[in-house]
C-alpha cells in the first residue's frame, strides 16, 4: 500500500437480511483527492460511506485508514474453500483415488491451519477497532443529506462539543478556531443561534464546519445538497469547492453532475453493489464505459 | 350534625389535614425521583449497544423489572414492602420511608417506558452525527440525545407525577390496619377521623377530594408552564 492511500476498502460487502446492497467494492483514495460517487438512488452509495467510517457494520471486507486495518473480515470465503475442499475429499475417497485423498488431506489441513490464524487475526482486530473507534473516527468528518445538528445547542457549541470534550483543543482555542472556520463559510454571525433559526444551507455549512472542526484527515459527503432549496444548492457547493481547493480529501456522493465534472479528480459508478466505472472526470463524462453509467447519464445530463 | 357544625369541625382540624396533604405529597415527590432514576438505569440498561455479555443481561433484568412491577398491582407492593421489609430492617410505620421505596420502585417502571419513548423521539441522525465526530455513545447519550428527550417526556413525566400523588392514596388502607402509624398519608387521615366522627364522615372525604384536586390542577398549571418555555427556546 503506498504511503498517500488515506483510505480504502477491499472486497467490501454488506447485506441487510437477505438483500445483498454492497457486494464486494474495492476502492481507495490518496491525500488531497476528491472523489464524486454517482448511482441511481438505493445502489447503496450511502450505506458504502456508512461502511467507511463503520457506522455500518460490513459483512465482509477489509478497511484501511491511515495504514490501520480498522475491519477485516475474510475468514468465511476461506471457510467455504475448505467446505469445497472437502466435498472434492469425500468424491476422491469414493473414486478410491489414494494420491488425491492424501493431497487433499494435506490441503485441508493447511487450510484450516490458514483458517486458525486468519480468525485470530480477526478476533483481535475486532477487539482494538472497538476500543479505538472513537480515534478512528475523528479522522473521518461526515456530512449528512439531514445535517443533523444538535438542536438543543447554539452553532458554537455544536462545532465545539467534539473537539472540547474529546480534549483535542481547550474551550477558548476551540471557540476561535470554531469562529475562524465560520468566517470561512460566512456564518460568523451565526455563531449564537440555534439550528432551528437557521435556513437549510446555512445548516449545512455549519454542519460542515462541525466536521471541519476535528481536523478530519478526510470528509466523506452524503448527497449534502439534496435536501436543499434549489436557491442553497450554490451556497454549500461553494464551500465544497473551497475545500477541495485548499487540498481537503473528500469522498462526495452527489447528483450534482457539475460538481463532479469540474471538482472531483476521479469519478466513481456504482451498480450492482460493485463500483463499476471509476476514471477521471473528462473521460468518465466523454466515453463512459459501463452500458449501464451511459444510460445513467444520458438520464441526468 | 349541621353544615355549620361539619364546617367546623374541618376548620378545627385545618393544620392536621394540611399536615397529611403534605405527607402525601413528600411521599409522591420523593417517590417520583426515585422513579427517575430508576427509570434512566432501566432505560440505559436497555439502549445501550450490547457490545457484551454483562449488558445483554443486564437489558433481561431491567426487561423482567419493568414486567413485574407492571403485572402486579400497587397495593399488593405496598402490602409487601410493609410486612416484609418494615420487618426485616426495623424500619417503624411512622416512617415515610417505606412508602417512598414502595412508590418509587413501582414509579421506576412506569418511568422506564415514559423515558424510553422520549428518547426513541430522537431522530437516530443525532446519534449518527455524534457518532461521527468521534463522540463516545454516552457522551452523544447525555449530551444531545438525553436533552432532547426531557423535552418530549415532561408531559408525561407529570402526569406520573400527577398519578402518583393521588396513588399515595392506597397508603390509607395500611395506614387503618396498622395501629402505631403516626402519619398519615391525606386519604388515610380523612378515613381515620371519619372512624372518631362517623358524622362528619362525608365531610372529610370531600376535603380530601377538593385537596386532591387543588394539588393536581397546580401541577397541571406548572406543566402547561413548563412545557410553553420549551417551545420558545426553540423551533
Ligand atoms: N438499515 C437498513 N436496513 C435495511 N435495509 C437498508 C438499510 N439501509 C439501507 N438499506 C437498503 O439498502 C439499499 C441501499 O441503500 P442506500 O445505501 O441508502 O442507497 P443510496 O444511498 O445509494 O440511495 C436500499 O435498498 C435500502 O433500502
Ligand atoms: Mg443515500
Amino acid at each position: 500500500m503506498s504511503d498517500d492511500i488515506i483510505l480504502s476498502a477491499r472486497g467490501l460487502c454488506k447485506r441487510f437480511g437477505s438483500a445483498e446492497v454492497l457486494g464486494g467494492i474495492d476502492f481507495e483514495i490518496k491525500r488531497g483527492d476528491v472523489v464524486a460517487v454517482i448511482g441511481p438512488s438505493g445502489c447503496g452509495k450511502s450505506t458504502f460511506l456508512r461502511c467507511l467510517n463503520l457506522l455500518e457494520t460490513p459483512t465482509a471486507g477489509g478497511i484501511y485508514l491511515d495504514g490501520e486495518t480498522i475491519f477485516k473480515k475474510f475468514s468465511h470465503y476461506l471457510e467455504q474453500e475448505i467446505s469445497e475442499l472437502k466435498s472434492d475429499l469425500k468424491q476422491a475417497k469414493k473414486a478410491e483415488d489414494a494420491a488425491l485423498v492424501a493431497s487433499l488431506t494435506a490441503l485441508i489441513g493447511s487450510k484450516r491451519h490458514e483458517l486458525k490464524a486468519l480468525k485470530n487475526e480477526e478476533k483481535s482486530i475486532g477487539r482494538q477497532t472497538l476500543a479505538s473507534l472513537n480515534r478512528h473516527r475523528q479522522k473521518i468528518g461526515m456530512v449528512f443529506q439531514q445535517f443533523n445538528l444538535f438542536p438543543n445547542m447554539t452553532v458554537l457549541d455544536n462545532i465545539i462539543l467534539a473537539p472540547v470534550k474529546l480534549g483535542k483543543y481547550d474551550k477558548k482555542l476551540a471557540t476561535e478556531k470554531a469562529v475562524a472556520l465560520l468566517k470561512q463559510v460566512g456564518l460568523e454571525s451565526k455563531a449564537h443561534e440555534y439550528p432551528s433559526r437557521l435556513s437549510g444551507g446555512q445548516k449545512q455549512r455549519i454542519a460542515i464546519v462541525r466536521a471541519l472542526a476535528m481536523e478530519p484527515e478526510i470528509m466523506l459527503f452524503d448527497e449534502p445538497t439534496s435536501a436543499l432549496d434549489p436557491e442553497m444548492v450554490g451556497e454549500v457547493l461553494s464551500v465544497m469547492t473551497a475545500l477541495a481547493k485548499s487540498g481537503t480529501t473528500m469522498i462526495v456522493v452527489t447528483h450534482e453532475m457539475g460538481f463532479a465534472q469540474q471538482v472531483a479528480n476521479r469519478v466513481v459508478f456504482i451498480d450492482g453493489g460493485k463500483i463499476v466505472e471509476d476514471a477521471p472526470p473528462a473521460e468518465f463524462f466523454s466515453s463512459p464505459k459501463n452500458p449501464r453509467l451511459k444510460d445513467f447519464l444520458s438520464k441526468v445530463l | 350534625m349541621t353544615f355549620i357544625e361539619q364546617i367546623k369541625v374541618i376548620w378545627d382540624l385545618r393544620g392536621l389535614f394540611f399536615e397529611s396533604l403534605g405527607f402525601s405529597l413528600l411521599i409522591a415527590l420523593f417517590a417520583a425521583l426515585m422513579g427517575f432514576v430508576i427509570g434512566v438505569v432501566l432505560v440505559m440498561a436497555k439502549i445501550v449497544p450490547k457490545t457484551n455479555f454483562v449488558f445483554v443481561i443486564l437489558d433481561k433484568l431491567a426487561g423482567f423489572y419493568v414486567t413485574v412491577i407492571r403485572g402486579t398491582p400497587m397495593l399488593v407492593q405496598l402490602l409487601i414492602m410493609y410486612s416484609v421489609v418494615l420487618v426485616s430492617f426495623k424500619f417503624s410505620s411512622t416512617n415515610l420511608i417505606v412508602p417512598i421505596i414502595a412508590f418509587g420502585i413501582n414509579s421506576g417502571a412506569y418511568m422506564a417506558e415514559i423515558i424510553r419513548s422520549g428518547i426513541t423521539s430522537v431522530d437516530v441522525g443525532q446519534m449518527e452525527a455524534g457518532r461521527s465526530l468521534g463522540l463516545s455513545w454516552t457522551t452523544v447519550m447525555f449530551r444531545v440525545i438525553i436533552p432532547q428527550a426531557v423535552k418530549v417526556v415532561v408531559p408525561a413525566i407529570f402526569n406520573e407525577l400527577i398519578s402518583l400523588v393521588k396513588e399515595t392514596s392506597v397508603i390509607s388502607v395500611i395506614v387503618l390496619r396498622v395501629n402505631d402509624v403516626q402519619k398519615y398519608d391525606l386519604l388515610g387521615y380523612a378515613q381515620r377521623m371519619g372512624l372518631a366522627k362517623p358524622a362528619a364522615y362525608f365531610a372529610f372525604l370531600f376535603t380530601a377530594s377538593l385537596l386532591y384536586l387543588a394539588v393536581v390542577l397546580l401541577l397541571t398549571l406548572v406543566q402547561k408552564i413548563i412545557e410553553r418555555r420549551f417551545k420558545k427556546n426553540e423551533r
